[in-house]
């Protein structure tokens, strides 16, 4: 980290001094350590914030100036630290958090290593203006670069400001790595929301230069969460309150259709602490399977509540990363929580946007047109026997949200229009537009159905459950099927012959660049067998080479689902209409396909209501 | 052009000739037949420019030959749904008039012109077999022929002529069936003649034999077939490609044998797949000294055994089969006993019915 230091010549015949063992100036040791905890002006926010909540403080207000290069300053009503102890606040391993060993494994503050303050103070010219409820007067003190002044009374209210000038001043190549003053003043407002989501009982201020950027009043736990996901996320959550005995879990969940090409929509986070951890997000990931598109991220906020002791949160210089003492636990609780509200949960979209402001998006704009296009299809005496629907639009209350949650939760709560917990069952009739969407009545509206997606989440969710009773059924050819692959791919095959043996294919290396199939599903006995192992073959390349076994297997399970399924434009005959809706309600969670798409959009009366204006009048 | 025409008639010409129209065409005059009345009789041309059909009606006066394009459905309709005995056709100009003795249809013709020429059977045939006979073979083997199979030679019926014998056989990858016959004739040469036939032209062969004793001609050409009867003419193309070997693939090394009545055996199976899935189609065929014990299960509909006391010589074996597959066979077995041999649980069986007709079915791996 100190290339500063130069190098070394050990080449022969120069001479050079031989390089002494020194033990480092304290002055040093802060700045190296500084390296290691302040990156950029983010984390002197972090740590600062850190110390405000640690403090107890219940308002916090945050000052930025040319991203932080200029002034970073952080008030609270905290506490405060008596004047006599703020020297020792800038010494290095100074804490009033921890007093003895077993503490360490006991940690319920966000610091404990005391070397924060003291590393700041050694790469900037920090001030600590502080004031304890039983003192009449505010005391200073400056630390410039590591030179630390005596306390000096000043005029201030209860509780701590720092202010932090002059970053880096004195560490030349970490001045010149900070980026320009908007993208350090983003890193900033992402450290500062991700502090404040857990804490909704504090208010948050963050100021950039004299303008106000971020103001989150004292709240409830959901309200304050959702500050984190944009405005048209609000409506499409769903709460999450999971535990066994020692573990609690809470948050938000969003339905699948938010779930993203990154996680930035994704929060964890340990007993208040903002963490990275693989295992929950492979947790997260895994409760979505087939819900969402392989690769994406579902939009997630997790809280979760652990015995102190049973996590080390000593494991890295910016404890973003923590260590379970049996993260299986954890993992298991949150796949299966997640999982289990997911399934519970009605996850249809609403075809109609709850605000008209939301049209703007393609996706929006594209229900809006197979809607358009649907209703000039309907022929006029389909509604016509029907009851005359309006007179009664308001006589169904809707569904009684759930309430599984206990009284000091009921903030968290489902929005209206995802609380209904299951889809009615469906009537056995439908019609069937274009060849491709078939739409059905409701109690509460009606349901358009894409009949490929929904066949797909069918054949999904039975060939899901013949899998475990054992290798699919196979018809085994008298004459194989050849088809050209490359050695790469021969290769693939190989490895992945058992799993493809669980899916009753076998296919064996048959001359030159050429693999034979030898049996094939009859599950897929419509599909064309070459067909389907040259796009695997093709896929397997590019994708399937890095998956696990697990993964693997729902990515060919997918594929089977996908082409064994009826295609948009087949023209499907009353009964095969009646058939596909029937099992709907069969398969868990047939409101997505496999790939994450909805396999149903609803609309309900009220969304009728409101696209014809009958509301208001 | 102006005829009268013996209505029946008529319309079996129409009929036949409609299986070929053109269904999806951008092209009207390929949605037409041709008529044609050259001299005593009315030809009846249609052609998806895969298959060509010429029928000849006789039953006809000619008043004035000539010849018209007319769209094959219109046209069909109008003759399917009249009453009369005979309905006259007259073309002027660009109509067709269809008259009977109470109704009056004037239809719009089309270019004759732009009519692609339908061949017509020239010269002797290579060789002759019965009616009767040709529409066994058939049925024997084209149910087993792929349907649309990206291996084009499995779409069609490889025809082997030699000695005045011939042979039919078709597969789908899964199973094959092969019927042997005799001939009426062979002028085929020493070295005989092969050649896959589509599918469909041998579907329309079946339908325009209707005389089981008349002798059917053929001539395999290049790359066509002409079938002759004595009614009709249908061109075809042949499916172009290597048919499998399929000899290697009749086992010869099987020392398990079942031996049964035809119809019993079919019975039973259609019993034991009463409940099984397009998912799980599988039927377990379980042999020992005792005889044959079917069983299926399905996880949507249960579980079926049926007993089937028969006579089967080798060690016990256990083995799936697609009882779809059995059923087709049996149902075109013209002898009243079947043996059924086998080698293993993942080899092919061999069914045989008679001297001529053998079926191989490749095992299914059950759940
Ligand atoms: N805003 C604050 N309010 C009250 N006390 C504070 C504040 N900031 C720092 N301190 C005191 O200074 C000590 C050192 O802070 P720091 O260097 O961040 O170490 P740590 O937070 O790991 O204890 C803390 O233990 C705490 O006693
Ligand atoms: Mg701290």
């Amino acid at each position: 980290m100190l290339a500063a230091t130069g190098c070394i010549s050990i080449m022969p015949g120069v001479t050079s001094t031989l390089p002494r063992i020194q033990q480092l100036s304290a002055a040093l040791v802060n700045r190296i350590a500084a390296g290691e905890v302040i990156e950029r002006p983010a984390s002197v926010v972090k740590e600062l914030v850190e110390n405000a909540l640690d403090a107890g403080a219940s308002s916090i207000l945050v000052e930025i100036e040319d991203g932080g290069r200029e002034l970073i300053r952080v008030t609270d009503d905290g506490h405060g630290i008596p004047a006599g102890e703020l020297p020792l606040a800038f010494a290095e391993h100074a804490t009033s958090k921890i007093a003895t060993d077993d503490d360490l494994f006991n940690i319920s503050t966000m610091g404990f290593r005391g070397e924060a303050l003291a590393s700041i103070g050694s790469v900037a010219h920090a001030r600590i203006l502080s004031r304890t409820a039983d003192s009449d007067a505010a005391y200073e003190i400056l630390n410039r670069g590591g030179q630390i002044a005596d306390p000096q009374a000043a005029a201030g209210n209860v509780g701590t400001a720092v202010e932090v000038r002059n970053l880096f001043f004195n560490v030349p190549a970490r001045r010149k790595f900070m980026k320009g003053a908007p993208t350090e003043f983003g890193h900033i407002a992402d450290a500062v929301l991700r502090l404040a989501l857990p804490h909704p009982g504090v208010a948050f201020r963050l100021v950039n230069n004299g303008k106000k950027s971020l103001d989150l009043p004292a709240t409830d736990a959901v309200s304050r969460l959702l500050a984190a996901w944009p405005e048209e996320f609000h409506e499409q959550r769903l709460p999450l309150e999971v535990r066994d005995a020692e573990i609690r879990i809470t948050g938000i969940v969003g339905l699948p259709e938010l779930a993203r090409p990154t996680n930035k929509h994704q929060y964890l986070y340990l007993n208040g602490r903002h963490i990275r951890d693989k295992f929950i997000q492979h947790a997260l990931r895994e409760s979505f399977r087939g819900l969402t598109e392989p690769g994406r991220h579902p939009a997630a906020i997790l809280l979760i509540q652990i015995p102190p002791g049973d996590v080390d949160v000593n494991v890295h210089p910016t404890k973003i990363e923590v260590r379970f003492k049996d993260s299986g636990r954890i993992h298991g609780l949150v796949l299966s929580g997640v999982r289990e509200k997911l399934l519970g949960s009605d996850l249809t979209p609403s075809a109609v946007p709850m605000r008209a402001d939301n049209f703007d998006t393609t996706e929006r704009a594209d229900v809006r047109a197979t809607l358009a296009a649907f209703f000039q299809q309907i022929p006029g005496d389909l509604g016509a026997p029907q009851n005359p629907a309006p007179l009664q639009l308001h006589a169904q209350p809707g569904p009684a949200p759930s309430l599984e949650f206990s009284a000091q939760q009921a903030s968290i709560d489902s929005p209206p229009t995802t609380a209904s917990a299951h889809l009615p069952s469906l009537p056995a009739t439908a019609i069937q537009l274009h060849n491709s969407y078939l739409v059905t009545e409701t109690p509460e509206g009606m349901l358009i159905i894409d009949q490929h997606a929904l066949h797909e989440r069918i054949m999904y969710e039975e060939l899901k459950a013949r899998i475990t009773r054992g290798p699919l059924e196979s018809q085994r050819m008298l004459i194989p099927y050849t088809v050209p692959a490359t050695s790469r791919q021969v290769a693939l095959l190989e490895q992945i012959q058992p799993l493809l043996g669980r899916l009753g294919i076998e296919v064996a290396p048959f001359g030159p660049d050429t693999v034979a199939i030898q049996a094939f599903p009859t599950f897929l006995s419509k599909l064309d067998p070459v067909e389907f192992m040259t796009d695997l073959l093709e896929r397997g390349e590019q994708e399937l080479l890095d998956l696990h076994d697990e993964e693997l297997l729902h990515e060919l399970m997918d594929m089977m689902a996908c082409k064994a399924a009826v295609k948009a434009g087949d023209s499907l005959t009353p009964a095969e209409v009646q058939a596909l809706i029937a099992r709907k309600d069969l398969v868990d969670r047939s409101s997505n396909c496999p790939h994450g798409r909805p396999t149903t959009l609803r609309l309900s009366l009220k969304d009728l209501e409101k696209q014809f204006k009958r509301t208001g009048f | 052009m102006k005829v009268i025409c013996n209505r029946g008639a008529l319309l079996e010409a129409l009929n036949v000739a409609g299986t070929v129209v053109a269904s999806r065409t951008p092209k009207p005059s390929l949605q037409c037949v041709k008529l044609s009345a050259p001299d005593k009789s009315l030809t009846v041309m249609a052609t998806d420019l895969e298959v060509a059909i010429r029928y000849i009606d006789h039953q006809v006066q000619i008043d004035e030959p000539g010849e018209a394009l007319v769209p094959a459905d219109k046209m069909r309709d109008i003759v399917r749904e009249s009453v009369d005995d005979t309905l006259s056709i007259e073309i002027s100009g660009d109509n067709a008039i269809i008259k009977g003795q109470d109704s009056n249809f004037k239809i719009f013709t089309q270019n004759v012109a732009e009519f692609p020429p339908v061949p017509d059977f020239e010269g002797e045939p290579q060789f002759e077999i019965a009616g009767g006979h040709l529409k066994q073979l058939i049925g024997q083997t084209l149910f087993a022929a792929a349907k649309e199979s990206s291996r084009y030679a499995f779409n069609g019926v490889l025809v082997s002529v030699k000695g005045k014998k011939i042979s039919l056989v078709a597969t789908d990858g899964r199973r094959l069936a092969m019927a042997k016959g005799d001939l009426v004739s062979d002028n085929s040469g020493k070295d005989g003649v092969k050649a896959i036939i589509p599918a469909k032209a041998l579907t329309l062969i079946d339908k325009l034999v209707d005389d089981p004793e008349e002798a059917v001609g053929f001539q395999i050409k290049e790359n066509q077939i002409l079938v002759h009867t004595s009614s009709a003419t249908l061109t075809s193309s042949l499916v172009e490609g290597q048919f499998p070997p399929f000899e290697d693939v009749i086992p010869k090394d099987c020392d398990k044998k079942m031996t049964a009545s035809t119809a019993d055996f079919l019975a039973k199976i259609r019993l034991a797949s009463l409940l099984t899935t397009e998912e799980s189609k599988g039927v377990r065929l379980t042999f020992t000294k005792k005889g044959l014990v079917l069983s299926s299960r399905s996880p949507e509909s249960g579980e079926a055994t049926v007993n089937f006391p028969c006579k089967y010589e080798g060690t016990d074996v256990e083995i799936g089969f697609n009882p779809t597959f059995l059923i087709e066979a049996l149902r075109v077995v013209d002898s009243d006993d079947i043996t059924l041999e086998l080698t293993a649980p993942n080899r092919p069986g061999l069914l045989k019915g008679g001297p001529d007709f053998l079926y191989v079915i490749m095992p299914v791996n059950l759940q």
